[in-house]
């Protein structure tokens, strides 16, 4: 017992000297708790989201009471409405059923509600809608799904409300309705004395009515305790634009952003073995021999680069034989976007080792770094779970990249040239981080 | 002309001083000896010479052409075994001198006969399969050597390459470098064991601080000490007055077992003997130690080499 406590006595010593060590075992956790209490604080005040997710409407029908339902998304805090698209110049205007639905082709946003012209059931009450989705991330869309429920069910009473009155003049015939409706009015105009009967009478209505028993300003619960009653007449035509025909959606849409992980894993221990090549005196002879630092870092570069792009393609083949995730009709785009990534990953690696005096800081340091990439980049949570800055910091991660190439590649099913936009950014930050390297490489502590 | 000529080299990490105004002039054909402590800026030097560090000022010249590390043809007349065992653990002997053979624009037939000639100098022809991590300290030391001399380097740096092997692959390893010197290639050689420096080195430079302290042959540097030898005898074997005697010839010191005599100026030996005769003393009781560079350092700089 005296030898283990001597021996924990001599780990503390050690940790103690580290100071790199010490300030990351305080930050690792710090930089977890910051990035997932933003995302989750206001889970119970907005939905679970800290900031808005787009949702595209078209109101087709044109059709005065349609508007409460869109007058309802827009009051939902968390959902960011879009009701126009870009026209010639710096114009706007509004959508059609072609271009809601190219907005979400283009990623200007994932979700998209039509109200249809006809969105009233002519074979009874009830209404028809249309959603339009690319559920890339699930939490993402399981949310927009529920807010647009609700919205839906809070403003059930007006959207129906012509239909309602129509329906029940029909079932009960013009003389029962007439007298039900004078019975109403005059039981509550004897029930609250400030009413006018006269004024009541006017304007009572079975949707009325209804709308007063659900209430304007129902809340969730009271629209999800009706929902059974509701449900029945509401048909929500749903279209998924990306996805909808893969065998593993969900393994899908995940494996992206634990292939990015993984290789920015795999890519700070290759930086730990620049280290240790350094402290073997390696570096020293292949210096001495007509060997250039350049050489040495391209070939680090390079090696780690195929290393990572062959463990990203046997992760995905092997998804593919164990959980039937869809990588065979795409494995082309899926090597070059594990070409780009793993490059942008074995860059980080590098300029990992650069900034780093040893091992251990790199170590620490790309823990950090990934943890607080994954988290912010959209590998753990989506994007618009997060506050705005961060949503912004997000998108100058790699990781972000990563997980769109990915997605693009296998969710969207993206073609070669439809990936340009991310493989560019991915080519971009593997060139500038490894500047930064090359750079630090020369002033730094590696080859000294 | 000299082979490799420093002139005021200066390199510091941070604000430590590694070197300090060195110079030195090593010969061809010579093994130039740099006798110096740990920390004394040996391999600092030899980093520079190979190029894998820049010197902060001075200048470093090979064979009368300024130093570049960028030019490769300089770099090939230069074989570097670095302190370290530099190489790739997980492959063999012969995989390491075959990359290293390859690095050094070695193919086909030379690069195999390379081959074959640095797993001889190592002595490892038959133990060329097996990976480096299974060999003994020796065996690692001698291809460390060995992987420097691929490309037939016109000087061999050599930064401490007997560090923790026994004496049979120490043995080895000055022979080889020998051999290698008697076929006309320069070595510089680091150490602080000034046994190394006395039996392999030409020339030698003590070394401290980053700074040279003397340089020259071995006796020369040796001629820098107070004329004196030192005698040693058992105190058992004299008796008091005898030992009282002796201190006539010089400075007397004694511990328990062992007395020291540091003879005077004027010292004759063949009195001393006469002496001894005269008293019935066996002259074999007595050991006379030459000085050593030993005792030039701790003359030069007030402490032992290994401290």
């Amino acid at each position: 017992m005296k030898a283990t406590l001597t021996l924990v006595r001599k780990d503390f010593t050690l940790f103690l000297k580290d100071k790199t060590a010490i300030l990351l075992t305080f930050l690792v956790p710090f930089f977890v708790i910051y990035i997932v209490g933003n995302i989750f604080s206001g889970a119970g005040d907005n939905g679970g989201l800290s900031s808005s997710i787009k949702l595209a409407v078209y109101n087709e029908s044109g059709d005065r009471n349609a508007q409460a339902l869109i007058d309802g998304l827009a009051a939902e805090k968390s959902i960011e409405l879009v009701q126009d698209t870009a026209g010639p110049g710096d114009t706007r205007i509004p959508f059609d059923r072609t271009s809601i639905r190219q907005g979400i082709v283009d990623h200007h946003y994932n979700f998209a509600l039509v109200i249809p012209e006809n969105y009233l059931k002519e074979d009874g009450i009830g209404l028809r809608l249309e959603f339009l989705s690319n559920p890339k991330n699930q939490i993402e869309a399981q949310i927009i799904n529920g807010l647009v429920q609700k919205a839906i069910f809070t403003k059930l009473p007006q959207l129906l409300s012509g239909q309602l009155d129509t329906y029940q003049r029909e079932l009960m015939g013009d003389q029962k309705y007439t007298e039900f409706m004078d019975g109403m009015a005059a039981l509550i105009a004897l029930s609250y004395e400030e009413v006018e009967y006269e004024d009541l009478r006017s304007n009572i209505s079975f949707a009325g009515l209804a709308k007063l028993l659900s209430g304007d300003d129902a809340d969730a619960e009271s629209a999800n305790g009706s929902s059974a009653f509701i449900e029945g007449i509401i048909d929500l035509d749903e279209d998924q634009v990306f996805g909808k025909e893969l065998k593993n959606p969900y393994l899908t849409r995940m494996i992206g952003g634990y292939a990015i992980m993984f290789l920015l894993f795999a890519t700070t221990g290759s930086a730990a073995s620049l280290f240790e090549e350094r402290n073997d005196g390696i570096f020293l002879r292949l210096l001495s021999m007509p060997v250039k630092r350049t050489h040495i870092l391209w070939s680090k570069f390079i090696f780690n680069t195929l290393l990572g792009v062959t463990q990203a393609l046997t992760l995905f083949i092997a998804s593919s034989f164990l959980f039937h995730v869809e990588v065979f009709p795409h494995l082309l785009n899926l090597f070059v976007v594990s070409l780009f990534a793993s490059a942008a990953c074995t860059a980080f690696g590098m300029l990992l080792a650069s900034l780093s005096r040893t091992p251990q800081q790199a170590q620490g340091f790309g823990t950090l770094l990934i943890i607080s990439m994954s988290a912010m980049g959209g590998a753990w949570f989506p994007l618009s779970m997060m506050p705005e800055p961060m949503q912004l910091i997000g998108k100058f991660t790699l990781v972000y990249w990563g997980v769109e190439s990915y997605l693009g590649a296998l969710w969207e099913e993206s073609g070669l040239l439809g990936l340009i936009p991310e493989l560019s950014v991915l080519a971009g930050i593997a060139i500038g981080l490894n500047l930064i390297s090359s750079w630090r490489f020369k002033t730094g502590d590696l080859f000294r | 002309m000299p082979i490799l000529q420093a002139n005021s080299l200066c390199k510091r990490f941070g604000s430590t001083p590694a070197l300090q105004d060195l110079s030195l002039e090593i010969q061809a054909g010579s093994c130039y000896g740099l006798l110096g402590p740990n920390g004394a800026g040996k391999s600092t030097f030899m980093s520079i010479v190979s190029g894998f560090l820049t010197p902060d000022s001075g200048t470093l010249s090979l064979a009368g052409k300024q130093l570049d590390p960028n030019d490769t043809a300089q770099k090939k007349k230069i074989g570097l075994s670095p302190q370290h065992i530099a190489l790739y653990k997980e492959l063999s002997a012969e995989q390491n001198l075959k990359l290293f053979g390859k690095l050094y624009g070695l193919s086909g037939k030379t690069l195999s006969q390379q081959i074959e000639y640095a797993l001889e100098v190592a002595q490892l022809a038959d133990r060329r399969k097996p990976p480096v991590k299974e060999y003994s300290g020796g065996m690692k030391r001698r291809l460390n050597i060995a992987a420097a001399l691929m490309h037939k380097p016109q000087v061999l740096l050599c930064d401490e390459p007997t560090v923790g092997v026994d004496p049979q692959s120490r043995n080895a390893i000055f022979d080889t470098l020998l051999q290698l010197k008697s076929e006309g290639m320069t070595i510089v050689y680091s150490t602080h064991y000034m046994e190394e420096a006395e039996r392999l080195c030409d020339q030698i430079a003590i070394i401290d601080a980053g700074t040279i302290l003397r340089t020259g042959t071995l006796d020369a540097l040796l001629q820098e000490l107070p004329r004196s030898n030192l005698i040693r005898a058992r105190a058992s074997q004299l008796s008091a007055q005898r030992q009282a005697d002796l201190a006539r010839f010089g400075a007397l010191s004694r511990d328990a077992a062992t007395l020291e005599l540091q003879t005077a100026p004027d010292f004759k030996l063949s009195s001393f003997f006469h002496w001894a005769e005269e008293h019935g003393l066996d002259p074999t009781h007595f050991q006379i130690a030459r000085p050593t560079l030993e005792n030039l350092f701790l003359h030069l700089t007030g402490k032992a080499l290994r401290e």
